[in-house]
């Protein structure tokens, strides 16, 4: 401090300024475990020295795939990121990240330094601004395009009632009635995305979910000419999920299955398999397979994006949004293969441990690998 | 018409059961006759595939510290040296990797990460009692790489010597 400095700066040691910044700022070891944490950090997180970042910020214990700390100490570079934090309350917390390396005289790298600022509350702005900028031109859009159908149908009928044609008049009502279930399903998903929904937790089984689900579709399949086959474990237990909500993640998945499949000329033949088994030991999974055209690397980036569709007139684009928001609600995980002109594969991994029959400790566990007991290649 | 095949990477993908060590076979026969390097690759099933601690709340016993995906990686590494790489003999250009994961979805992002021309692996994984993790691997596998896959069956009588050294 200089003489000129004001009389409450001069007070001021660079740790104290360091502890007071509303950001967090740590340090990490090679071994990414804390060496230092602001007393902002210190605050949320309690004292971590020692202990390694993805175990206090992730409560995984594994290390992130996309690391900025890992990189910093790969290539000596500045690295920015965006990652989901979780608070020791349980709550989560989108924060921007920013680490620099710290050098030995080398030039080696001995620690990165990390600051990461919370933005929540930008982010919750930014997407509640993107969809009410979008709904409006949604949903005139699609309720037009549905209306027009709905129309169809009506015309359709009058002109079976005028001819006393009661087939003519049963396909018409057959119109009308897809283009109920389409604003049926408009509708709901609007609903679903445009507000956090807390799941309504109630023992249910995923294979009659699954086998529900797939009973929507069977119909629709069929006047597709697509196959939908059911390969459903009958071992698996009633868990606590919300059922309404996962019915609507398998609707919508099932749903983008079969349209993906109409949308594919090259094949004339379809199939779309919804298979709902274990996936460890501890978890269990849905899976919604297709053999349409597959996604590229544009689509994939965009997936989860509010209205970003793929089915022109015939989408919102809510569908995965829905999705990933009640996988995100039930604590799980979506993972998705595909592969341009071979299909997609949707799955989705819940937690047994909301198994109301059987709880955690009565499941096996695994403690060591052990050769005799690696993962399995069906 | 008429051009030759070359395979520059070939992924040898191990679950350690017996449809694996007949791949490594074929692997590593595939790999000296088209000179090629050669990854050995085993995932470990995530302990957390949702990214969250298991709920162990109303247990009394914590998650336990051996839960450590560390020593799991090291206790896979010297399983698959003593297992793989001293089969391997004059075959210099390899690379071991163990990674963590669904083993599908981990296995087609290492083959577009390393350009891999081929993979191989066994087809029908360990006995179901023995399973660690349920999905289908090598059909996805098949399905979805951004290569060739060969998945290899073993009969139960031309299990390969090396499966006895473990």
């Amino acid at each position: 401090m200089t003489a000129s400095t004001p009389q409450p700066l001069m007070d001021l040691s660079f740790k104290m300024v360091i502890d007071l910044l509303p950001i967090y700022v740590t340090i990490q070891d090679r071994d990414l475990r804390y060496m230092f944490a602001n007393q902002t950090f210190r605050n949320d997180f309690g004292d971590v020295v020692g202990q390694h970042c993805y175990v206090v910020a992730k409560g995984s214990q594994e290390r992130c795939q996309h690391c900025p700390v890992q990189k910093t100490l790969a290539d000596k570079k500045v690295h920015t990121g965006e990652e989901t934090i979780r608070l020791p309350g349980g709550n989560l917390q989108q924060v921007v990240l920013y680490t620099t390396p710290i050098l030995d005289v080398m030039g080696n790298v001995t620690a990165v330094i990390e600051l990461a600022t919370n933005i929540q509350i930008i982010k919750e702005m930014y997407k509640e601004l993107i969809f009410l900028g979008q709904s409006m031109a949604l949903l005139s859009h699609d309720i037009k395009n549905i209306l027009e159908g709905l129309q169809g149908g009506v015309y359709v009928v009058d002109e079976a009632l005028a001819d006393k044609d009661m087939k003519l008049a049963a396909k018409g009502w057959q119109i009308i009635k897809k283009n109920i279930a389409e604003i049926t399903r408009v509708t709901q998903n609007i609903l679903y995305s445009s507000k956090n929904r807390q799941p309504r937790l109630q023992k249910s089984s995923p294979v009659k979910l699954a086998r529900e689900a797939v009973d929507l579709f069977q119909a629709k399949a069929g006047s597709l000419g697509i196959q939908l086959i059911s390969s459903l474990n009958p071992e698996l237990p009633g868990v606590a999920v919300d059922a309404a909500s996962i019915s609507r993640l398998l609707n919508n998945l099932i749903w983008n299955a079969l349209e993906a499949c109409c949308k594919d000329s090259i094949k004339h033949r379809h199939a779309v398999v919804v298979r709902a088994d274990f996936y460890d030991t501890r978890h269990f999974m849905f899976e919604v397979e297709d053999d349409a055209d597959g996604m590229d690397a544009r689509i994939l980036e965009n997936l989860f994006n509010p209205f970003f569709s793929t089915k022109g007139a015939a989408g919102t684009g809510l569908g995965l949004v829905v999705a990933d928001r009640i996988v995100s609600s039930h604590g799980g995980k979506i993972e998705i293969l595909t592969k341009t002109g071979k299909g997609s594969l949707f799955r989705t991994i819940f937690s047994l441990s909301t198994n109301i029959d059987a709880p955690l400790h009565e499941l096996e566990t695994r403690d060591t690998f052990n050769p005799q007991k690696g993962e399995a290649h069906e | 018409m008429g051009g030759s095949l070359v395979y520059k990477n070939i992924l040898f993908c191990t679950d350690f059961s017996d449809d694996a060590h007949m791949a490594f076979v074929h692997a590593l026969d595939l790999t000296r006759k088209y000179r090629a390097k050669l990854y050995l690759l085993h995932i470990i099933p995530p302990l957390n595939p949702c990214g969250v601690p298991p709920d162990t709340s109303h247990t009394d016993k914590p998650a336990s510290p051996s839960e450590n995906i560390h020593q799991i990686q090291q206790q896979v590494l010297k399983a698959m040296i003593k297992q793989y790489v001293h089969a391997l003999d004059e075959q210099d250009d390899y690379d071991i990797q163990v990674c963590t994961g669904s083993p599908d979805i981990e296995i087609i992002r290492f083959a577009r990460r390393f350009y891999i021309d081929m993979i191989i692996l066994g087809a029908q994984g360990r006995p179901e009692k023995d399973r660690r993790i349920f999905i289908r691997t090598a059909a996805n596998v098949s399905k979805f790489a951004p290569c060739q896959v060969i998945a290899i069956r073993s009969p139960k009588d031309q299990v390969p010597d090396t499966a006895t050294t473990l």
